[in-house]
C-alpha cells in the first residue's frame, strides 16, 4: 500500500476512534435515537389521533393520559410531536440526499470533463449562489405552489453549490493524480473511474457536509412549514407546530411551540456537534 | 483597480443572470401567464386585457424581459395585483422598516459575535466554556423560535418590549424599542457562527509565531493583543461576518412575518400567499441585488484591511 | 554575563516524561559569540528558549539561568517582560513568520524600541531605526520601514529583525538558525552583518546552527550538544579540527568535502523528528 493511502487509513481511524465518544456525543447520539425512534413508530405509541382531536379537550396540562398535554384543538401533544418527527426528519432527509445527489454530479462531471464544462458548471454554481437559499425556496413556493415537495426540491437546489464545492476541490486533486490519469489512458472509461476512484475519496466529504446539511434544512424547512409554504395542516410538523402554537403562546400556553421549538433545536444541535466532531469545520459563511 | 472592475463586471454579469432567473420564473408556472397572474380572482374581460398590456404578454419573451429590466431601473416595478398600488410606492413604504431591522441585526452581529468571540478566545476558562455551549445551541435555534421565545417572554411576561407593529413614523427610539426582539431573534444564528471563528481565530493568532516573537520582545500584553492578536484575528471574521450580514436582508422575512412588521419581507410572504407576482419579482430583485452588492463590498473591505490582498505578491 | 548551570528541562510526568535538556552548563561574556551545534531534536531551541522563558506548556525547567545579577526563572512578569525588551534579543529561523503580516515593518522596529525605552516617542524611534536599516546594509530605508513584510525578500527582513535588536540596545542576541529560510548567496551576507552588528554594539550571542562549519565561521567557541546534553565545547578551531568526541567526530566527517573524497556517512542515532 501507498504512503499516502496508509496515511490516509490511519487518518481515518483516528477520526473515527475518538470522533463519538465522550459524555456530550454519547447524549447527542441518544437524542437522535429517540428521534429515529419516534419517526418510525410514529402514531403507534399512543392511542390518539395526531390531526383530530375534541376540542373539549383543549389546553388539558401533562398527566398520564396525555403526556405532554394537548393544543388548542385538543389533540395530544406527544401524538403530534411523534407523528411530526417522521415528516420532519424525511424532509430534511430528502433535502440532504438531494444535495449531495445534485452536488455531486455537478462536480463530479466538472471536475470529469473540465475545461468548458467545468467552467460553464463553476458559472452556474456562481449563480446559485446569489440567491439567499430561503430565498430561492420562497421563489419556488410562489411560481409552483406551497407543499414540501416543492420546498424540499428548492432548498435542495440552493444547497448544492455549497456541496459541489467543496466536493469539486477534492475530486480534482485526486484527478489529477497520476494512477487517475494512467487509468484514464489504459481506457477504462470515465464513469468507472469516477465511481471507483474519484468517488470514495470525497465520501468524508460527502458525509460531513451532509450531516451539516440536514441540520440548516430542518431550519429552513422548519421556516417555511412557518410561513404556510411547507407543510399544510392540519398535518403534523414540528415547524407548523410552532407556528399554530404561537397564539396559543401569547395567550398563556406556550406547551406546544416551546415543544416543538425544543425537538428542532436540540435535533439541529446534537447533528451539528456530531457533524463536527466527523472532522468538517465548515462552520463558514452561509446564508 | 482592476481588481474592483473584474468584481464589477462579475457581479453584472450575476446580476443579470438572476433577474432572467426572478423575471422568467413567473413563465415556469403551471398554465399561461395571465392564468397564473389572475389565480384564484375573478376577472373581467378588460382587467385580463389589462394584464396582458401591463405584462406584455403579446411581446416575445426577451423583449418582455429587457423592458422589465430597462422599467425597473428606472425604479418602475409595474402595478400589483392585489391592491392597485404602484409597486414602487409600496416598496419605498415598507423598506425603512427592513433596512432598519437588519442594519440593527447587523450591529449586533458585529458587535456580540465578535464581542463574545474575542472575549472567550482570550479568557479559556468558564466563561469561555459558557459562550461555546452557547454559540453551539444558538446555531442551532430557528429564528423564527427565538422570535417567538423573546416575544412571549420579554413583550408578554415581562412587559418590556411592545408586542406588534415596527414603530415607523414614530422616530428613533420607537424604532429600537419596535425592533430590539426582533433584530435580536434574526441575529441569534449569525451571533453564534461568527463568535465561534472569532474565538478560534483569536486563539490561533495568539499562538501564532508573531505575536510569539513580539511576546519575546517584551511587548506589553496590554499593546500586544489589541495590536498583533485582535486586529489579525478580524481577517477572517470580517469575511463571515459580511456573508451573514448580506444575508440578512433576504432572510428578514420570516422574523417579519413573526413579529408582524411592516417590512419587505413581510410584504414578500403576503405577495406570495395573494399571488401579487408584480411585488414578488419586485422584492425578490432587490434582495438578490442587495445580497451580491454586500458581498462585494465585504470583499473589498477584506482587500483594504489586509495588505497582502491590497498590495499583490512579494517582492 | 548569562550564566547557565545544571539546566534541565523534562516536558510530561510519570511515564510518558520526556527529558529535553540535562546538565547544560553555559557561560558567556561580554562581546563573546558562542555557536551551539547541533541535529534537530538535539535541544539547542530549547537551551534559548529555557534563556527567554518561553518554554512550551507543561514542561518544567530545572537548574539556574542568570543574567548579570537577575535569575532569570524568578523573574517576575514584569521584570521578565523589561529583561526581554531590554536586555535580550532573539532572531529566529523565519522571518517571513516573525514580523506582523498586516502591519508596516516600522510599527516591528518602533514597538521593539518603545518596548525597550518606554520614554521614547515614536518620531525619535522612527528616525534610529531609519539610521540603523542604514547600517545593516538597506539601501532604501525610508521605502523599507514603508514596506510590509510579504512585499520584502527573507534577507531584507532578516537584516530588519538584526537591526531590530540593535535599536532596543540588547546585550545579549540569541539567534536560532538565523539563515537556513534563507539562499545561499544572502546566507553569508546576513551571518556577516549579525557579526559587525554584534561586534559594533559589543553584544555578546549564542548562535545556534546544525551546520558546524557556519557555526565555527560565525563564533569564536562552540559547543555540541546531543539528545539534550552538551557533549563537547571549546574554542571553535579546536572542536572542528581535532574533535575529541565520538558525536562530534561523526559531525566533523559526515560534511561533504570538496577535497576529500569519502563516501558520506549517515549518523546513527534517532532520526530527528
Amino acid at each position: 500500500m501507498s504512503a499516502p493511502a496508509l496515511n490516509r487509513r490511519n487518518a481515518r481511524r483516528r477520526r473515527s476512534g475518538g470522533a463519538f465518544s465522550g459524555p456530550l456525543a454519547r447524549i447527542c447520539l441518544g437524542w437522535l435515537a429517540l428521534v429515529a425512534l419516534l419517526a418510525v413508530l410514529g402514531p403507534m405509541i399512543t392511542p390518539f389521533d395526531a390531526t383530530e382531536g375534541n376540542i373539549v379537550d383543549r389546553y388539558l396540562p401533562a398527566s398520564a393520559e396525555h403526556w405532554l398535554g394537548t393544543d388548542q384543538a385538543g389533540r395530544d401533544l406527544f401524538t403530534r410531536l411523534a407523528v411530526g418527527a417522521r415528516s420532519t426528519i424525511l424532509a430534511a432527509l430528502a433535502v440532504a440526499g438531494l444535495t449531495v445527489l445534485i452536488g455531486g454530479t455537478l462536480a463530479l462531471v466538472a471536475v470529469w470533463f473540465g475545461g468548458r464544462v467545468d467552467g460553464a458548471i463553476t458559472r452556474f454554481l456562481d449563480f446559485l449562489f446569489s440567491f439567499p437559499n430561503l430565498l430561492l425556496a420562497v421563489l419556488a413556493v410562489a411560481v409552483f405552489g406551497a407543499g414540501v415537495e416543492t420546498a424540499v426540491v428548492a432548498l435542495a437546489i440552493g444547497f448544492s453549490p455549497y456541496t459541489a464545492r467543496v466536493i469539486r476541490s477534492v475530486a480534482l486533486r485526486e484527478r489529477n493524480l497520476a494512477y487517475v490519469k494512467s487509468a484514464e489512458l489504459q481506457g477504462i472509461s470515465g464513469l468507472v473511474i469516477t465511481f471507483r476512484h474519484l468517488l470514495p475519496n470525497v465520501k468524508q466529504q460527502i458525509l460531513t457536509g451532509a450531516s451539516i446539511n440536514f441540520g440548516y434544512a430542518m431550519i429552513d424547512l422548519a421556516a417555511l412549514s412557518f410561513l404556510g409554504f411547507g407543510v399544510q395542516p392540519p398535518d403534523a410538523d414540528w415547524g407548523l407546530m410552532v407556528s399554530s402554537g404561537q397564539a396559543s403562546l401569547l395567550a398563556g400556553y406556550p406547551q406546544e411551540s416551546i415543544f416543538a421549538g425544543t425537538c428542532i433545536v436540540l435535533t439541529v444541535a446534537a447533528l451539528g456537534y456530531l457533524g463536527e466532531q466527523l472532522g468538517g469545520r465548515r462552520a463558514a459563511g452561509r446564508a | 483597480m482592476k481588481y474592483i472592475a473584474k468584481r464589477l463586471l462579475a457581479l453584472a454579469g450575476i446580476l443579470l443572470a438572476s433577474s432572467f432567473a426572478v423575471f422568467g420564473g413567473l413563465y415556469l408556472a403551471p398554465g399561461s401567464p395571465e392564468q397564473f397572474l389572475v389565480q384564484g380572482r375573478t376577472v373581467s374581460a378588460e382587467v385580463l386585457a389589462s394584464i396582458r398590456e401591463q405584462y406584455n404578454l403579446d411581446d416575445p419573451f426577451l423583449v418582455r424581459y429587457v423592458s422589465w429590466v430597462g422599467n425597473a431601473l428606472q425604479g418602475d416595478f409595474g402595478q400589483s395585483l392585489a391592491n392597485r398600488q404602484e409597486v414602487a410606492d409600496l416598496l419605498a413604504s415598507r423598506l425603512p422598516t427592513t433596512l432598519w431591522l437588519t442594519g440593527l441585526a447587523a450591529v449586533l452581529i458585529v458587535v456580540l459575535g465578535i464581542g463574545l468571540g474575542t472575549l472567550a478566545g482570550l479568557r479559556p476558562g468558564v466563561l469561555d466554556n459558557i459562550i461555546l455551549f452557547a454559540s453551539n445551541l444558538g446555531f442551532a435555534v430557528p429564528t423564527f423560535f427565538a422570535g417567538l421565545l423573546l416575544m412571549s417572554l420579554f413583550s408578554v411576561q415581562l412587559g418590556w418590549f411592545p408586542v406588534f407593529g415596527s414603530g415607523s413614523g414614530e422616530g428613533i427610539a420607537s424604532r429600537l424599542t419596535h425592533l430590539t426582539l426582533p433584530a435580536l431573534a434574526l441575529a441569534l444564528p449569525s451571533i453564534a457562527v461568527v463568535s465561534r471563528i472569532t474565538r478560534t481565530a483569536v486563539r490561533e493568532e495568539r499562538e501564532s509565531e508573531h505575536a510569539m516573537t513580539a511576546r519575546s520582545r517584551g511587548v506589553p500584553e496590554r499593546v500586544l493583543i489589541p495590536r498583533h492578536v485582535i486586529r489579525n484575528s478580524l481577517l477572517p471574521v470580517t469575511t463571515v461576518s459580511g456573508v451573514h450580514i448580506a444575508g440578512l436582508l433576504a432572510g428578514a422575512f420570516v422574523v417579519e412575518s413573526v413579529f408582524t412588521l411592516d417590512g419587505i419581507g413581510a410584504l414578500l410572504v403576503t405577495s406570495i400567499q395573494q399571488k401579487d407576482f408584480a411585488v414578488v419579482q419586485a422584492v425578490a430583485l432587490i434582495m438578490v441585488v442587495a445580497f451580491g452588492l454586500i458581498n462585494l463590498l465585504v470583499d473589498l473591505l477584506y482587500a483594504v484591511i489586509d495588505p497582502r490582498v491590497r498590495l499583490g505578491g512579494a517582492s | 554575563m548569562l550564566t547557565l548551570e545544571n539546566v534541565g528541562l523534562v516536558i510530561g510526568s510519570g511515564s510518558s516524561a520526556k527529558t529535553l535538556l540535562e546538565d547544560i552548563n553555559l557561560q558567556v561574556g561580554p562581546g563573546e559569540s558562542l555557536g551551539l551545534v547541533g541535529e534537530s531534536g538535539s535541544g539547542k531551541s530549547m537551551t534559548l528558549r529555557s534563556i527567554l522563558r518561553t518554554l512550551p506548556g507543561g514542561s518544567v525547567p530545572s537548574g539556574s539561568v542568570r543574567f548579570r545579577d537577575r535569575e532569570i526563572p524568578s523573574l517576575s512578569r514584569e521584570e521578565l517582560r523589561r529583561f526581554r525588551a531590554a536586555d535580550v534579543s532573539m532572531i529566529s529561523q523565519n522571518p517571513m513568520a516573525a514580523l506582523n503580516p498586516v502591519l508596516r515593518v516600522e510599527r516591528f522596529l518602533i514597538e521593539g524600541i518603545q518596548a525597550a525605552k518606554p520614554r521614547t516617542s515614536a518620531a525619535e524611534a522612527r528616525q534610529t531605526a531609519l539610521g540603523l536599516l542604514a547600517d545593516v546594509g538597506i539601501h532604501d530605508p525610508e521605502r523599507c520601514l514603508r514596506s510590509y513584510p510579504h512585499q520584502l525578500s527573507g534577507g531584507m527582513l532578516q537584516r530588519v529583525v538584526i537591526a531590530g535588536s540593535v535599536a532596543r540596545g540588547s546585550s545579549l542576541l540569541l539567534a536560532d538558525e538565523p539563515t537556513t529560510a534563507l539562499d545561499v548567496t544572502t546566507q553569508s551576507d546576513v551571518v556577516a552583518i549579525l557579526n559587525e552588528a554584534r561586534t559594533e554594539a559589543g553584544m555578546a550571542m549564542i548562535f545556534v546552527a546544525h551546520d558546524l562549519d557556519l557555526a565555527a565561521a560565525a563564533c569564536q567557541r562552540i559547543a555540541v550538544m546531543n539528545k539534550g546534553r552538551i557533549v563537547e565545547a571549546g574554542p571553535a578551531g579546536e572542536v572542528l579540527g581535532s574533535p575529541r568526541h565520538e558525536y562530534t567526530q561523526m559531525l566533523v566527517a559526515s560534511k561533504p568535502s570538496l577535497t576529500r573524497r569519502t563516501p558520506l556517512r549517515p549518523i546513527p542515532g534517532e532520526a530527528a523528528e
